[in-house]
């Protein structure tokens, strides 16, 4: 009892490989903050807010019965079920810090309301809603005076009624993205469209008790980014 | 940057190696469907709710058959992973679907016509003139401009209410019997066996049927 109490006092879990939450997610935000704040005196720093329209694929690709199960019951027995998030409303925001004439590194969080939909032979019902969190830091790069690319990684969160897929909880997921934006030369550049795609890996408890596997599933989103704060440019 | 706009490109197709749920087989699943010639899958609508009436004289007796369907409806609503079905309480008779009830108190039903059997639980339904439906059961002292909405009656034993945890059980098989598993599994070790069940919650078995219950062209909706 006494060992477990020290290996959980070091942030180490069961289940985790050892690893804790915090160490997970500390390379991600701890050391882009530490770097950021020896070098940031004299930086162009900006901060940001996002909003816009997020979809992703599905979640849950479900093959319901073998055809076998549907000649034993002489019925027709759907052949897939989808479990899918329907597209929702997107809010994010962050900072960007120029450390090149053309390359920002940027720290970013966003949340996301999607309800999550069941497409079966019965047609498409809502299942429950789904809030999505995602944190991420990466770098951007301008390679045209208006149009900038960037990649990045972070973590993801997937809150929600513990029930069906999600009764008893989901991961933590790591994630990469890859995004592209654009400025219009309007309003001082303070307004630029950001398409951004991500891919986690996504399972859940319930999803693996019942015999499935873990895949991969990926994100879209495309918001307005609108700069609220600019110093040193 | 080409890197990045392949990178760009190949996310979709990430993807699509989305998680998966493998079919079950046959081995995996008992019969549930009606005992017609030939059988029929009875079950509820896709995404229904179905509310279940708890009838009790006395607030003790009421308290147990509530409890049992709260655990009971909990139970089946976890398994139903992409909201096929919801078994809730409803305070309404007039809106019931199931009226939930011990054997020596009277209905709030008119049972004449579609009469329980004198098992220690039974779940009684009818079907109507088309075959295609049940038979809904009058409620006593409603006008007739009220609708009749209760399909199902689950009746347990009255003496029953002397084993809480009995009568907790048979309330779980009953559920599942008013979801549509109107037959018995010949596996002991499966809820939905006959007999008084041994087990409060549902076995493998049970699980995989009542998931491909739910995803099987019904020939008859309540």
């Amino acid at each position: 009892m006494v060992i477990r109490g020290e290996r959980e006092l070091r942030g180490e879990r069961r289940g985790k490989g050892g690893r804790s939450l915090l160490a997970t997610a500390a390379p991600f935000f701890f050391v882009p903050l530490l770097f950021g704040a020896t070098v940031l005196e004299g930086q162009a720093v900006e901060v940001y807010v996002r909003g816009g329209l997020s979809g992703s694929t599905a979640l849950v690709r479900d093959a319901v019965a073998t055809a076998q199960v549907g000649e034993l019951l002489g019925s027709e027995v759907d052949d897939e079920v989808r479990a899918v998030p329907r597209p929702g409303p997107v809010l994010g925001g962050g900072v960007r810090v120029e450390f090149w004439p053309r390359v920002a590194l940027v720290a970013d969080a966003e949340w996301a309301r999607n309800e999550l939909e069941a497409e079966d032979g019965a047609g498409t019902r809502p299942v429950q809603d789904l809030d999505v969190i995602q944190v991420q830091v990466g770098a951007q790069w301008a390679v045209r005076p208006a149009v900038e690319l960037g990649a990045g990684a972070g973590l993801q969160w997937y809150r929600t009624e513990e029930t069906g897929l999600f009764a008893q909880g989901s991961d933590t997921s790591p994630l990469v993205v890859v995004t592209a934006g654009w400025t219009p030369s309007i309003w001082d550049g303070r307004l630029a469209v950001i398409a951004a795609a991500q891919t986690h890996r996504f399972g859940t408890p319930v999803l693996r008790t019942a015999g499935g596997q873990d895949g991969m599933v990926t994100r879209f989103s495309l918001t307005g980014r609108l700069r609220l704060l600019e110093v040193n440019r | 940057m080409r890197r990045l706009l392949a990178l760009l490109a190949a996310l979709p197709l990430a993807g699509c190696d989305s998680p998966t749920l493998p079919p079950r087989a046959t081995s995996e699943i008992y019969d549930f469907r009606l005992d017609t010639s030939p059988p029929q899958v009875l079950r509820w609508p896709s995404g229904t709710r179905v509310d279940v009436y708890v009838a009790a004289d006395a607030a003790a007796r009421e308290q147990l058959l509530a409890s049992a369907l709260a655990r009971g409806a909990a139970e089946w609503n976890r398994h139903a992973l992409y909201g096929e079905y919801e078994v809730a309480r409803t305070a309404s008779l007039s809106n019931a679907d199931v009226v939930l009830r011990w054997s020596d108190e009277t209905a709030p039903i008119d049972m004449s016509g579609c009469p329980p059997g004198g098992a220690i639980a039974v779940t009684t339904f009818c079907l109507d003139d088309t075959g295609l439906h049940l038979e809904p059961y009058p409620v006593i002292g409603a006008g007739d401009e009220e609708p009749n909405t209760v399909r199902f009656v689950i009746t347990i034993l009255g003496t029953q209410a002397a084993q809480p945890d009995v009568a907790e059980r048979l309330v779980l098989h009953e559920l599942g019997h008013v979801l549509g598993i109107v037959r018995h599994s010949t596996n002991a070790n499966d809820l939905m066996a006959t007999g008084v069940p041994t087990r409060s919650t549902l076995s493998l078995r049970d699980i995989a049927t009542v998931r491909i219950l739910y995803h099987t062209e019904p020939h008859i909706t309540p």
